[in-house]
């Protein structure tokens, strides 16, 4: 087995889910949000993507043309994760000003305690 | 203490999941894209197939991802609450 | 920040028309070279911020963008309703060209107003 894109991606993949998981601080839970988001993207370009393929602009032959397809739908993944990351950015300012706190669990027990009262 | 115990079982899935892939074989339904790639200049005049994709093919996919794009923006807009004006 | 920095604000207006430049080849370009609406976007969106890194104002009215934006988005939604869906791709094949010009415009001048939006958004009110 080879180290291609994929596996590369599998791997980052795995580092996000770890970093979604194990760590309770809001700030990296984004981060690690856009590492999944990231790892997503380049396995999708480096599917269905052999040695030698030329990139899909002119009039060269279609046999050694790359799959444009997954190209195409990577550019609105790109976009819609930046506006994913600028909400929830935004979203954990405003939780700061509010609660003073990163912490996932702190946050939550400062929120049972007030609706609590 | 729970941070090693949940780096352990993300990498025995990991592990398992790399010794399922690798034996793995893909077969990619090739219509859509070699249909694409052998016309999309007469179709759609681009010499980009990337563009002619995401403006002409799947237009759709451009309507909602500007759609999207507005929406964070309204989000980003509403969800800040601070003194003073808006 | 740093208000008064000689060097990042004489950089910066060196740099100033060839970002302008190279956003619009990218733009224009993007039917026949690699590129697009959404890249040259971020590029002209990059002439906005490092205006506010040059000179750090803070009257930067956002109403225009919002508005711009709200209208771009109408115009992007109609052109090819009226262009695809209508099938004249296929009776006048020699307008396909232009279509895909005007297309790239449009979607440049949207996500070049959201990620201002963003961007001020987060400089002026976020930054408490």
């Amino acid at each position: 087995m080879s180290f291609n894109g994929e596996t590369a991606s599998i791997i980052l993949f795995f580092i996000g889910l770890f970093g979604l998981i194990g760590r309770r601080n809001i700030v990296k839970t984004v981060i690690s949000l856009g590492i999944m988001e990231t790892a997503v993207i380049l396995f999708f370009i480096s599917t269905n993507f052999t040695e030698g393929r030329l990139p899909p602009i002119g009039d060269i032959n279609p046999d050694k043309m790359a799959d444009p397809l997954p190209q195409a739908l990577m550019i609105t993944a790109i976009v819609i994760g930046v506006s994913l990351t600028a909400v929830s950015l935004t979203m954990f300012i405003t939780l700061y000003h509010k609660y003073g706190s990163t912490n996932w669990a702190k946050v939550n027990r400062k929120r049972i305690d007030e609706t609590d009262d | 203490m729970r941070r090693i115990i949940i780096f352990i079982i993300m990498s025995f899935i990991f592990t398992v999941f790399m010794f399922i892939y690798k034996d793995s074989i893909v077969v990619f339904p090739n219509q859509v894209s070699d249909y694409i790639k052998s016309n999309f200049i007469i179709d759609t005049g681009a010499r980009n197939a990337v563009t002619s994709i995401y403006l002409n093919y799947r237009v759709y996919d451009t309507f909602f991802e500007t759609l999207t794009l507005l929406v964070s923006i309204i989000g980003v807009i509403h969800f800040s609450k601070h003194e003073g004006e808006l | 920040m740093n208000k008064d920095s000689e060097i990042i604000s004489n950089t910066v207006s060196l740099l100033y028309p060839f970002i302008i430049l190279f956003a619009f080849y990218i733009i224009l370009n993007g039917h026949i070279t690699p590129g697009g609406g959404f890249q040259g976007g971020a590029l002209l969106s990059a002439i906005f911020i490092t205006k506010y890194m040059g000179i750090p104002t803070n009257d930067t009215d956002l109403k225009n963008f919002k508005i711009i934006e709200k209208i771009m988005f109408i115009i992007i939604m109609i052109i090819p309703m009226i262009f695809l869906f209508n099938g004249l791709n296929k009776k006048f094949s020699f307008l396909n060209e232009y279509y895909l010009i005007l297309m790239n415009i449009l979607i440049g001048i949207k996500v070049c107003c959201g990620l201002s939006i963003i961007f001020f958004r987060f400089v002026f009110y976020e930054s408490r």
